[in-house]
């Protein structure tokens, strides 16, 4: 027997090197660190951190229990297009921030996250990011998770793991990661620590206050008519949240209302925004006439929100000061800059309710310094 | 515990070190504990209704075996059939058809809330293992066993407790007790069946099950030659997946030196149907045939010689008896219509003249015989498969049809292959289209059925893994590597469970 286990040892080797790198290596990595554990890290740690995972997108669990552990006052809720509100923004002693874009895909997806929340974990304050391809009528919403699924999701097994081994191997073997940087654990971009071989590698990832940073845009910048270029496909094409419509769904409004109501009765105030699209991105869809449904779409929610004594901001336009098309990570995600001057533009206009959270005049002056890049305002280091 | 895990990886090495390192006669109560063990993981309540069962059929033998009294014989073996068939009964059809029921009638009450105990697993199979023994020990063709454990032990098996193959006590009791020693050779034999049967399961079986779920599951999307492709890939997705089944089941119990019955023997190589149920789930074609068919036939027979044609007598027969077999799978129509099917498939061949029931000769005969047993098999499992007769029924009517572009309807259904995707990636080919990969995945899995006939073939001359245990050491290990690889890179990782786990 001990010469058959030796031999069998002599065949597992090969295989037991596979495992190292394809599921060992990813494991160091965070990739299978439990979502629960990330988020609580992340909210305990005080040091910044980047969390961002290759092989398994399970943001939308992440946002959610990242917002219960947070209990934060103030929430930026959204789809991906709500993802660039920073901590920094909130620079008053005693306010608190969460952004937890990307856990709302769709409207029914607004009311599944809130309600998800504990009374004590909701925020008192909800910015809630309204992209306009939510009311659009052509427009089917891709299959996300959505908030009511999410943290039902199977744990990782053993097939699921084997899935995740056979996409690193590949990866590794072309070059995509490499041990030696993983080993790092550290984000490329800020060196602060990471987690996920994507955040590793690229940089790209959640941020401890739950913005996202675009680690391959700050590392490897690109030309803003590139950045720009796949979104102007889909315009072409009339997909993938472009479709073309000339009115807006009154079955999404009516949604929304209710979701408003449902927020208002738990206490919770809701500043509603459409967010921006890139000015020539947003000037070429105005001209080709093929969109009429977004400015009567802005309109309708202004009457939504102000019949419910609410604010609405509609910056579908992209027009902000001193913001062009650099300041926009593609056509429609705008970056920390431009984010930084819808908030002043809705700080100005509610000095009541978020005055007590944050001061305009940094902010200002912050955004007139010069600085490294078209894409960030903030360094991590000033992150609380 | 699946038996696709890593942690029944680490459950066999266990058992295999505590097994063998244990004395020769404790060695039975190392497989009792693990076998305990593993049925355990299905759910304690499954466990406490097995062990029920196995004291029931122990104490009933042993009944037998102390009376020479016909009438207390056949009390006794009457109480047998009882509690066997009517757990079957209650199980696997009752208490799935009452599940819905809005009703305050005490006892459907009582069937309806033992749902809550699911369908224990493997009933089908022990069910019948145990049953046999007591038939056995009644023909005192077999003595009954003394010891529980011993008896236990064979039961609840954990090799082939949950998906067969359905053995006989006298095969396996007299190995349980002989406790072998070690032997490399059969080890090393024990584990490449494992790793074969791994392979057919994730590399082929799970492949083919993707095309054939997506179809089956709303046929009306499809076209006919999405429907063809995906029957074609079906009839081979089954034999992969029960078949991988054995393997693993037959390896496991080969390292451990005990011998379990073979379960298939190239079954598409058949010239008949009555020569495919000789090659198919070969263990439940034997027991039907010896403790059903016979005695049914010779009863029949015996009753009604004088008034009916022994013909006619054999066509009832085969129809009842492939009947329960169908039902035996599943309490639904489709699989009473599968059987049905077979025994009129049987029944016709019986009405053949004598020299088409003859093997066939020569290659042209042979292929024209095994051509049209394939396709009269292959429309049989379209009801095993189909979730309804109407959808099997539009799944025949519309097969044959072509609607729009041959290519297209085909590729429509290939889903794009997480394996090939690999492949692609790791030839710097990332900028394939669809198409591309689509059709890849079609020739792959056509690769891989034609890799599955080429290994029964082989098999039919010797043995596949035979002529690879013969091989030169280099080309043993190239073989096992490249399994192994085939199983990390083009294992179809998408949480499919065994099929005939569900009997």
């Amino acid at each position: 027997m001990p010469r058959f286990i030796l031999k069998l040892l002599l065949f597992a080797l090969p295989v037991a090197c596979y495992g190292l790198v394809a599921i060992g290596m990813p494991y160091y990595a965070g990739e299978f660190t439990p979502l629960r554990q990330v988020a609580a890290e992340q909210a305990a740690s005080p040091v910044a951190s980047l969390y961002g995972r290759a092989y398994r997108d399970d943001f939308v669990a992440y946002k959610l229990l990242s917002t219960q552990l947070r209990r934060a006052n103030i929430l930026a809720l959204g789809s991906s297009r709500v993802w660039s509100f920073r901590a920094g923004l909130f620079n008053k002693a005693g306010a608190s921030f969460y952004n937890a874009g990307g856990g709302a895909n769709t409207i029914s997806d607004l009311g599944q996250f809130v309600q998800a929340l504990a009374a004590d974990q909701a925020p008192q304050v909800l910015i809630v990011g309204l992209d306009q391809d939510w009311f659009d009528p052509a427009h089917v919403p891709t299959l996300v998770t959505s908030p009511a699924e999410a943290l039902n999701q199977p744990a990782m097994d053993d097939q699921a793991l084997l899935n995740t081994g056979r996409s690193a191997m590949v990866d590794w073997l072309t070059g995509r990661w490499s041990v030696l940087q993983l080993l790092t654990r550290k984000d490329p971009i800020t060196q602060d620590h990471a987690v996920g071989i994507r955040a590793i590698m690229t940089g790209d990832g959640f941020r401890k206050d739950g913005s996202r940073q675009f680690g391959h845009l700050l590392s490897s910048p690109t030309a803003t008519a590139d950045r720009l270029a796949e979104t102007r496909r889909r315009i072409e094409i009339s997909g993938d949240r472009f479709e073309y419509a000339d009115q807006f769904s009154p079955t999404a409004v009516a949604k929304l209302g209710t979701f408003l109501d449902e927020c208002q009765a738990r206490g919770i105030t809701v500043i509603g925004f459409s967010p921006p699209y890139a000015p020539s991105i947003y000037a070429e869809m105005a001209a080709s006439a093929h969109y009429g449904y977004i400015p009567k779409l802005g309109a309708e929610l202004g009457r939504l929100f102000a019949a419910k004594g609410l604010a609405y901001f509609d910056f579908s336009d992209g027009h902000l000061p001193g913001i062009t098309d650099d300041n926009f990570i593609d056509g429609f995600h705008g970056s920390e800059i431009v984010y930084s001057q819808m908030y002043l533009q809705m700080l100005e206009a509610q000095p009541d309710l978020l005055g007590q959270y944050s001061e305009a005049a940094p902010l200002v002056a912050r955004l007139q310094q010069p600085r490294m890049n078209n894409l960030t305002l903030f360094d991590n280091d000033a992150v609380p | 515990m699946s038996i696709i895990s890593f942690l029944f990886v680490a459950f066999v090495g266990v058992v295999t070190v505590l097994y063998f390192g244990a004395p020769q006669r404790f060695r039975w109560l190392v497989l009792l504990a693990a076998s305990t063990v593993f049925y355990a993981s299905f759910g304690g309540r499954a466990l406490v209704l097995l062990a029920l069962s196995i004291l029931a059929d122990f104490a009933l033998a042993r009944l037998i075996g102390q009376t020479s009294q016909p009438g207390r014989r056949r009390l006794y073996l009457g109480l047998s059939l009882a509690i066997n068939l009517g757990s079957l009964a209650l199980f696997k059809y009752f208490t799935p058809a009452v599940r819905g029921l809005d009703t305050s009638v005490a006892w459907l009450s009582f069937a309806r809330n033992l749902h809550i105990l699911g369908t224990p697993i493997g009933l089908s199979f022990f069910t019948f293992a145990k049953l046999g023994y007591v038939i056995d020990v009644f023909r005192r063709q077999t003595s009954p066993e003394p010891s529980l454990g011993y008896f236990a032990t064979f039961v609840a098996f954990f090799p082939n407790i949950t998906s067969g193959p359905i053995e006989r006590a006298t095969h396996l009791l007299p190995q349980l007790k002989a406790g072998q020693p070690f032997d490399a050779a059969r080890a090393a034999e024990g584990l490449r069946r494992v790793l074969w049967g791994v392979c057919k399961k994730v590399v082929i079986a799970d492949r083919l099950a993707i095309y054939v779920d997506a179809v089956y599951n709303q046929p009306r999307y499809y076209s006919g030659p999405a429907l063809f492709l995906a029957t074609l890939f079906l009839a081979f997705q089954i034999y992969a997946d029960f078949s991988a089944y054995t393997d693993i089941a037959l390896g496991i119990a080969h390292l451990l030196g005990i011998d379990l019955f073979e379960n298939f023997r190239q079954p598409y190589f058949a010239t008949s149907v009555f020569d495919f149920w000789r090659r198919w789930h070969i263990s439940l074609t034997n027991w039907i045939r010896e403790y059903l068919l016979f005695p049914l036939s010779r009863g029949l027979l015996r009753k009604f010689r004088q008034r009916v044609a022994p013909q006619a007598l054999q066509v009832v027969v085969y129809l009842a008896v492939m009947g329960l077999v169908g039902l035996w799978h599943g309490a639904s129509l489709t699989f009473v219509a599968w059987g049905l099917l077979h025994g009129l498939y049987l029944s016709v061949e019986l009405a053949l003249p004598a020299r088409l029931r003859q093997p066939p000769h020569g290659r042209w005969e042979t292929a024209l015989r095994l051509g049209v047993t394939f396709g009269l098999v292959s429309l049989a499992w379209i009801l095993f498969r189909a979730n309804s007769l109407s959808d099997a029924g539009y799944i025949v009517s519309h097969m044959l049809s072509l609607r729009g572009d041959f290519w297209s309807a085909i590729l429509y259904v290939i889903p794009v292959d997480p394996g090939v995707s690999a492949l692609f990636t790791l030839l710097g080919l990332t900028a394939a289209p669809d198409q591309s990969l689509r059709l890849i995945g079609l020739v792959l899995s056509l690769a891989l059925i034609g890799v599955l006939l080429l290994a029964d073939l082989s098999d039919a001359r010797g043995g596949f893994l035979q002529s690879v245990s013969r091989a030169p050491a280099w080309l043993r290990w190239s073989f096992y590597y490249a399994v192994t690889a085939g199983i990390l890179f083009l294992g179809s990782w998408g949480q499919q469970a065994f099929l005939y786990f569900r009997f």
